[in-house]
């Protein structure tokens, strides 16, 4: 997802409300996939992770869960990219 | 949610569903136009509510995913999509793919009952255009409407071969906003449901370096 696209076509102020629910969203399923305990339940909540990024464009997040849903990826993995995407959508969201 | 902004901003109006079961029900109080439907849905996946969908709506379905396999492709057009994107993709694409559906006519709703044409038989396949039906020795072989749009297209000029591209404009329209690869994806999932080996097919032949056309059958 090109966010200069996204921008084009809703306006800066509309994307920056689908980012803050965005934000806000991936906080509460990392956490979710933090606590799951079956192998299941880490692969719902890695795809979901996978899908909210994949539909923005952070692919290094999008990535990260995938390698988690398939079982062959880690949790760390997933919480860096989290964490820098969290922060640059901190960035963009205060500006 | 940002298929929603998007297609909001274009004037659309839009129902959200939150899982596969909520989203057949929105289906049959809104009998939408056009369906997005994300394959990743909780709860019932978006294969399994497709081809629920398909047993009361003829409404488009572009299919949404964070998954690019061919496999993925193959059960969702089976399941009875008419499209397919993967995540992340172009918003220009995505609003372009969605008008260029919007824009070809359903044609049951549209088009006058036409006269009905004779039945065709290629072997034990005989194919109905009249009530879109094909019996394979005799059984009704379950064919999506793009499968049975794609036979009646090839069993209706048996001794022409068509390109692909020819293919994709007859069954999805002129204005369709895809590529080629969609025909062969739905050529192997017709061939499968009439028991056709590709490597060997005796219903839908492969015309090398052209594309495809009807065979003798068997």
């Amino acid at each position: 997802m090109n966010l200069a696209d996204l921008d084009a076509t809703l306006g800066r102020v509309t994307v920056d409300e689908l980012l803050t629910v965005y934000r806000q969203d991936l906080a509460t399923r990392l956490a979710q996939l933090r606590a799951a305990t079956t192998p299941d339940e880490v692969r719902h909540h890695a795809h979901g992770l996978r899908s909210g990024a994949a539909s923005f464009g952070a692919m290094a997040l999008a990535d990260a869960a995938r390698d988690v849903e398939r079982g062959d990826g880690s949790l760390a993995a997933v919480e860096h990219a989290a964490s820098a995407l969290d922060a640059a959508l901190a960035t963009r969201l205060h500006h | 949610m940002l298929v929603t902004a998007l297609l909001t901003q274009q004037g659309f109006a839009v129902e959200t569903a939150e899982n596969g079961e909520s989203g057949l029900d929105a289906a049959r109080t809104f009998d939408p136009e056009l369906i997005v439907l994300d394959i990743g849905l909780p709860g019932t996946d978006g294969f399994t509510a497709c081809r629920s969908l398909r047993e009361f709506s003829d409404a488009y379905v572009l299919m949404l995913t964070a998954q690019d396999s061919e496999l993925d492709k193959v059960i969702g057009f089976d399941a009875g999509a008419d499209d397919y994107i993967t995540k992340p993709f172009s918003t220009p694409e995505f609003i372009a793919r969605v008008h260029a559906m919007l824009r070809r006519p359903r044609r049951m709703q549209t088009e006058p009952a036409p006269e009905p044409e004779p039945v065709r038989a290629f072997g034990g396949l005989v194919v109905d255009p009249g009530a879109r039906e094909a019996r394979l020795d005799g059984a009704v072989v379950n064919l999506t409407r793009r499968e049975f749009d794609l036979l009646d297209v090839l069993s209706g000029s048996p001794r022409v071969a068509f390109t692909r591209s020819q293919l994709l404009e007859r069954v999805w329209g002129e204005n369709w906003f895809g590529d080629d690869h969609l025909v062969g994806v739905h050529v192997s999932n017709l061939r499968r449901k009439l028991g056709d080996d590709g490597r060997n097919p005796h219903f839908v032949l492969t015309v090398r370096g052209i594309g495809f056309r009807m065979g003798p059958g068997r």
